[in-house]
């Protein structure tokens, strides 16, 4: 006993200084108040200034009140003297005081509560500690009537108590806490008479019952003529608490209903939120552990009487608390947290009540739709009163509600498609009604449920998608459908009203229509795909996914709607994937889909799915052609064309792949460089020059242009890849047969020619078409090599080059102005064949025995050649103003190298070459004549183009070959080689001579 | 000038429209889906002939490579080489085709013990064959195209170019080093040109089929028995498509394209000389008698 009065001092002790520390932060705050207003503090000294009694019923100005002590504590502090006022000055306008937070307030409103009546309720806490430990100690040694006599008596004394003191100033409080006090003790008694072991003396459940039913009323009468409502919820609680403790029947329930029916009844006549919320959450507990008590393990029939109460009781609280909101008082109320928090409570604690009861019988759908429904013309209610909080809390509930009904309706063996898009409509419906109420929180919560909604449905008919079920197909495309249809009307009416930002998201924050992007567009490309996906495996599928893309693209041109466009890209792309990938399942798998007729898939020749591909792919590209057409936005002031170019153009590289592939794998290749000529030829004849540069033909003419530069590309990359493999010979007329690479070949570089030598137009094209579209030619000119490469016998690439070099200087001279580069390509081809010729002609053997075969057969005409090449440079221009498209300083300044020192890179690889062609094709023992011979011909060159350095070169060579003769041929050769050596040697020097002689002028001069 | 343009487009699209229709009434396929080979073989050319160039700077000729050829061949020779019916036959049979050579050095066959289906060249003109190539070809011809190929690879210098650095290090001394030169040529490059080199081979060994009197089929019907072989054992003679890493490191070309291409080619010469006769061989390579021993008249086709 001693412990727990020491225990009882020391939580005074605490509860003392924790008040005391209060009071003296609080006079911190006076004092930091009163010097930020100018005011001198007098100093205190303690004991000087002492409290006055009357200090406490003294009246207070209005500064004083904001800092008067709220408790009895306070009033016993240092007297604070009186600020004098201060006159303010303009210019020291005191800082506005910081809003606080509706948090803040709800905080401070909470503590105040607390502060007020903490003595009170901690007062009467003990005092009935007191009394239960007075009567367990009486207990021990009275009769049970006795004790609940005694306890009544001490309740009665506190009541005499009361009646004596409330009429004394200032005691009017202390009056109710000790009233209060007595109500419990009453409570208590009774309680203590029916069910606490020692102070009962009731058996009979009734009584029992009656008992505390009347501690209970007699409570619940205090709580009602109580002063504030902390009396009113100390006797709800306590009652309740009662309550818990007395036997669980459905009796017991009700009173326990009853009473919190009186507590809220309590709210109707005060707005007593604090008294609400705690009374509410009594009853919340309260039922959780009668159910858990006595419902749950029981187990009960559903509709039993008890589970009824329950239903019953806690629906009548609930609707009870619910209207307590709806009444004039909150009427044009701003927002206001705590009625809010309580009301949303309320909802809460229904909700959670009721899941106990909840016996998965379809029939709460029709209970859930009501009940909703019902909320929902509650808050409608709300609205009339102004209530707006209230409106946007019942509204919600009730969409809750409602929403829950929907998905209850897979009790009723509703498919998931029904109850997703029971739902969709459902939210639609809602959103549509807040949408026309204009109330924007509303509406935000309503469109992110719509497109939640349509996300589920549209997710859940992928997931159920069966497409050997035809009647599933039919009806979930026809739903499909319709939310499409749904999705366009309501993005026409949100497009149609820009301020009110229904469903828009503006991307790149700024303030223009254009650029916002509307929600709803994307979702309807979305749904879009979902029927694409569900249709395409009909052929005739292609045209109806064709028909509606070509109605969006109308109607995002129509109502200009950036999200439509997104949502438009995002179909178009989607159902071209699924056209592509089932049109090459058809021709692959050589499948081909009747479930229109009953049988899912039957295997069909390829011959006869070839031309329903085609058909199911072709409707594609009118939708492509409607997104060229139909591509001008406001916003931009010109046409985006690009889009419907490379769609339709990567649609028509993969059809013509498709569908012509599986008859032979050149087809495809062949028609897109076809195509890329009609490409090119749609571009010139588009005449771009001579519209605006935003212009529709503008635009396509770019674009044309560029997608016939991918479909070359591609040609060449199929090109390599799939027809370098074949030597397949293919028959033409007559008899003759000719390579089929080489047919291809022969068309590509005619096409490539074609399009090197269009004339791009100057105006309306970018510049950076007119900076490579030179680049043709140069690609012009490695697919010839290439092809040469490939198709001429190695022995005869030398003199290929050469014709090649041959060609390409004269194209560089007669296309003076665009193609002089050309001339310098010719001399690259030209060291390519003299190296040729100088390593490979000569020491590449043959079996054959054909003359043709033969390396050095190719290699002499080469050298031939090549000498000829080499003159006509020198006749020519050789590399002289050679000019490039590009900036390309570093080849420039080769160019320009090779024109300087030309002997060196045209005369000399050339002589060398030949030295080395004989060296490796010919026996050494003419070799010594046949070098006598090419420096003769050296000889020559020097008196025919006048340059002595080559005299020189063949005099030194003729010295060098002279002693060869000595020094090799006399001891290596034959008689008769020898001696046809040195004749034929001899005879060259002596012409040497006589030409020399003959023509010395020319050297001279 | 826009008039002649428009009747050039016109051209150029009816053209393409008519090869168009001509693929379709032909309906020609490829042998792979697709394949990198060919431009990886197209490519490798410029580094082969740079190869071959390097070669031809550096002071070894054929001297060496006969010398370097005997040496292999004594390390590999058994008494039981030239007498079994096998190595008899396959170096009486290279004797009829060393015909063509134009490097001086005798050439030698010598058989090895392996069921798959290989040949292979030595510098030198030391050819080995397995025995699985015997039982896999299906007549004298395609065995001739075979060791063909092989003297191929000789003749035009491959096996040269591939140990030129080691003979070289034989005249000059410092083995190792020139060794690790041939080594890093290998690695570095020859995966480039290999391919090269092998369809190179392919044709010297068409070209000489033509000037014997097998038949120019012989070249084709031989990587056709190869295919068959593969198809046999599972190693991928089905393979329709191609990897771009695969092609690159591949040492030969597709079988699969090689035969088509040779087979094509032998197609066009029986249409240019109808009435020809040329020899086939089955009965030759059955009882192991070579050709210039022996002629089966049965053995002369016509096409």
């Amino acid at each position: 006993m001693e412990y727990f009065l020491i225990c009882v001092l020391a939580v005074l002790l605490i509860i003392l200084w924790k008040n005391t520390s209060t009071i003296k932060k609080r006079l911190d705050l006076l004092e930091t108040s009163l010097r930020q207003a100018g005011t001198a503090i007098p100093e205190y000294v303690p004991g000087k200034n002492k409290p006055r009694k009357e200090a406490a019923a003294a009246p207070q100005t209005a500064a004083a009140k904001k800092v008067e002590p709220e408790t009895p504590a306070r009033m016993t502090g240092p007297e604070v003297k009186k600020p004098e006022p201060v006159p303010v000055r303009s210019e020291q306008k005191p800082a506005a005081p910081k809003p606080e937070s509706p948090a803040s307030l709800l905080w401070k409103k909470v503590e105040k509560q607390f502060i007020e009546n903490w003595t009170g309720i901690v007062g009467a806490v003990f005092l009935v500690l007191g009394i239960a430990f007075l009567a367990v100690i009486a207990a021990l040694r009275l009769t049970a009537e006795y004790r609940f006599a005694m306890i009544l008596g001490i309740a009665a004394l506190l009541m005499a108590a009361y009646f004596y003191l409330r009429k004394k100033e200032g005691w009017l409080r202390i009056a109710a806490i000790l009233r209060s006090i007595a109500g419990a003790i009453v409570l208590f008694a009774c309680l203590g008479a029916g069910v606490i072991p020692g102070l009962q003396f009731i058996e009979n459940e009734t009584g029992i019952l009656a008992l505390i039913g009347a501690g209970v009323a007699f409570n619940l009468l205090l709580g009602f003529i109580g002063p504030a409502q902390v009396f009113a919820s100390f006797h709800v609680l306590i009652s309740i608490v009662a309550l818990s403790a007395a036997p669980k029947t459905p009796v017991t329930l009700v009173i326990a209903g009853t009473v919190v029916l009186l507590g809220i009844a309590m709210s109707y006549r005060n707005p007593w939120q604090y008294h609400l919320l705690l009374t509410l959450a009594g009853y919340f507990f309260y039922h959780i552990y009668w159910y858990q008590v006595y419902v749950e393990p029981s187990g009960l029939a559903l509709y039993s009487l008890p589970r009824m109460t329950g239903i019953i009781v806690t629906a009548v609280i609930g609707i009870a608390a619910c209207l307590v909101h709806y009444r004039k008082s909150y009427a044009d109320r701003e927002f206001a947290v705590l009625p809010f928090i309580v009301h949303l409570s309320n909802w809460f604690f229904m909700g959670i009540s009721f899941v106990f009861y909840a016996t998965g019988s379809k029939w709460n759908t029709v209970i859930l739709a009501v009940a909703g429904i019902a909320a929902f013309a509650l808050s409608r209610r709300a609205k009339v009163l102004s209530i707006r909080w209230l409106k946007v809390t019942d509204t919600l509930v009730a969409q809750a509600m409602l929403i829950i009904a929907i998905f209850t309706l897979k009790r009723w063996g509703a498919e998931s498609l029904l109850v997703t898009g029971a739902l969709y409509l459902e939210v639609f419906i809602f959103l549509a009604l807040m949408v026309l109420e204009k109330d924007r929180v509303l509406r935000t919560v309503g469109v992110v449920l719509h497109y939640l909604s349509l996300s589920l449905f549209a997710v859940n008919a992928l997931a159920i998608i069966d497409h050997n079920d035809l009647n599933g197909q039919i009806i979930n495309s026809i739903a499909v459908a319709v939310a499409i249809l749904l999705e366009s009307v309501f993005h026409v009416y949100s497009v149609r009203r820009p301020g009110d930002q229904i469903d828009t998201v503006n991307v790149f924050k700024r303030d223009t229509r254009t650029l916002d992007l509307s929600v709803g567009g994307v979702f309807i490309g979305a749904l879009g795909i979902v029927l694409a996906i569900y249709l395409h495996r009909y052929l005739w599928s292609g045209a109806v996914i064709a028909a509606l893309l070509i109605a969006l693209i109308l109607l995002r041109q129509r109502i200009q709607s950036m999200g439509l466009w997104v949502g438009l890209l995002l179909f178009a792309a989607c159902a071209h994937f699924i056209t592509w990938g089932w049109m090459n399942d058809l021709v692959t798998r050589k499948l081909l889909c009747t479930a229109v007729e009953g049988s899912p898939m039957i295997e069909m020749p390829l011959a006869r799915l070839i031309g329903p591909a085609a058909l199911y792919g072709a409707a594609l590209f009118f939708s492509a052609l409607a997104l060229m057409r139909y591509s001008f936005f406001d916003f931009f002031k010109k046409h985006i064309t690009w889009p419907g170019v490379y769609l339709f153009t990567l649609h028509l590289v993969l059809y013509l792949m498709f569908i012509t592939k599986p008859v032979s794998t050149f087809i495809p290749a062949v028609a897109w460089l076809t195509a890329s000529l009609l490409y090119l030829e749609l571009a010139v004849r588009m005449n771009p020059g001579a519209h605006e540069p935003g212009s529709l033909r503008a635009g396509l003419a770019r674009h044309f242009i560029l997608a016939g530069y991918a479909l070359i590309a591609l040609f060449a990359v199929r090109h390599v890849t799939v027809h370098l493999q074949s030597e397949l010979f293919i028959g033409l007329a007559f008899g003759v047969e000719i390579k089929l690479r080489l047919l291809i070949e022969g068309y590509a570089i005619l096409a490539l020619a074609y399009w090197a030598s269009a004339s791009i137009p100057k105006k309306g094209i970018s510049e950076k078409i007119e900076k490579i579209h030179p680049a043709v030619w140069e690609v012009l000119i490695v697919f010839i090599l290439m092809t040469v490469a490939l198709e001429v016998p190695s022995a005869w690439h030398p003199l290929a080059w050469t014709l090649m070099a041959f060609m390409l200087y004269g194209g560089g001279l007669i296309g003076e102005k665009t193609l002089s580069r050309f001339r310098f390509y010719s001399i690259l081809l030209f060291l390519t064949a003299a190296f040729y010729v100088a390593v490979i002609s000569g020491t590449t053997p043959t079996p054959s025995a054909r003359l043709a075969d033969q390396p050095w057969v190719c290699g002499i005409i080469s050298l031939a050649m090549l000498l000829g090449y080499a003159v006509m440079y020198f006749k020519t221009k050789g590399l002289a103003d050679v000019e490039y498209p590009w900036n390309v300083k570093a080849l420039l300044g080769l160019i320009a190298a090779i024109h300087r020192k030309k002997n060196i890179w045209i005369f000399y690889p050339l002589i060398i070459a030949t030295a080395l062609f004989f060296y490796w094709s010919f026996d050494r023992a003419i070799l010594t004549l046949l070098w006598v011979a090419e420096a003769f011909a050296i000889f020559i060159l020097s008196l025919a183009l006048r340059e002595s350095h080559f005299r020189f070169v063949s005099m030194g060579a003729l010295g060098l070959l002279v002693i060869r003769i000595i020094v090799y041929d006399l001891s290596q050769s034959g008689t008769i080689t020898r001696a046809l050596v040195f004749i034929g040697s001899g005879a060259v020097m002596l012409f040497v001579n006589i030409l020399y002689n003959k023509y010395r002028g020319r050297f001279e001069k | 000038m826009n008039k002649l343009r428009l009747i050039l487009t016109v051209l150029l699209i009816a053209a393409g429209s008519a090869l168009i229709i001509l693929l379709v009434l032909v309906k020609p396929k490829t042998p792979l889906d697709h394949t990198y080979a060919p431009a990886f073989q197209l490519l490798g050319r410029s580094t082969k002939t740079l190869d071959r160039a390097l070669t031809r700077v550096i002071p070894v000729n054929e001297v060496d490579e006969a010398r370097y050829g005997e040496a292999i061949a004594q390390r590999y020779e058994s008494p039981n080489d030239k007498k079994s019916p096998e190595g008899k036959y396959l170096n009486d049979l290279m004797k009829d085709i060393s015909g063509f050579k134009k490097k001086k050095f005798a050439y030698r066959v010598f058989v090895v013990d392996n069921a798959g289906p290989n040949a292979f060249a030595m510098p030198g003109g030391v050819i080995f064959v397995t025995r699985g190539l015997l039982s896999t070809l299906r007549s004298e011809s395609e065995l001739a195209a075979i060791l063909a190929h092989e003297m191929g690879h000789i003749e035009l210098g491959h096996c040269f170019d591939a140990v030129r650095f080691e003979l070289l290090s034989r005249k000059i001394g410092n083995s190792p080093l020139w060794q690790l030169a041939d080594v890093a040529v290998r690695l570095m490059l020859r995966h480039s040109f290999s391919k090269s080199q092998e369809a190179e081979a392919d044709g010297y060994s068409y070209d000489l089929i033509l000037n014997t009197d097998y038949t120019p089929s012989a070249v084709g019907m031989a990587f056709t028995s190869f295919l068959e072989w593969e198809k046999k054992e599972g190693r991928g003679g089905g393979r329709s498509r191609s990897s771009m890493m695969r092609d690159y490191y591949a040492t030969h070309p597709d079988t699969k394209l090689r035969a088509e291409k040779y087979s094509e080619q032998a197609r066009i010469w029986w249409k240019k000389n109808r009435g020809e006769k040329k020899y086939i061989g089955a009965e030759n390579l059955k009882k192991l008698t070579a050709y210039g021993t022996k002629k089966f008249e049965k053995e002369y086709v016509k096409k």
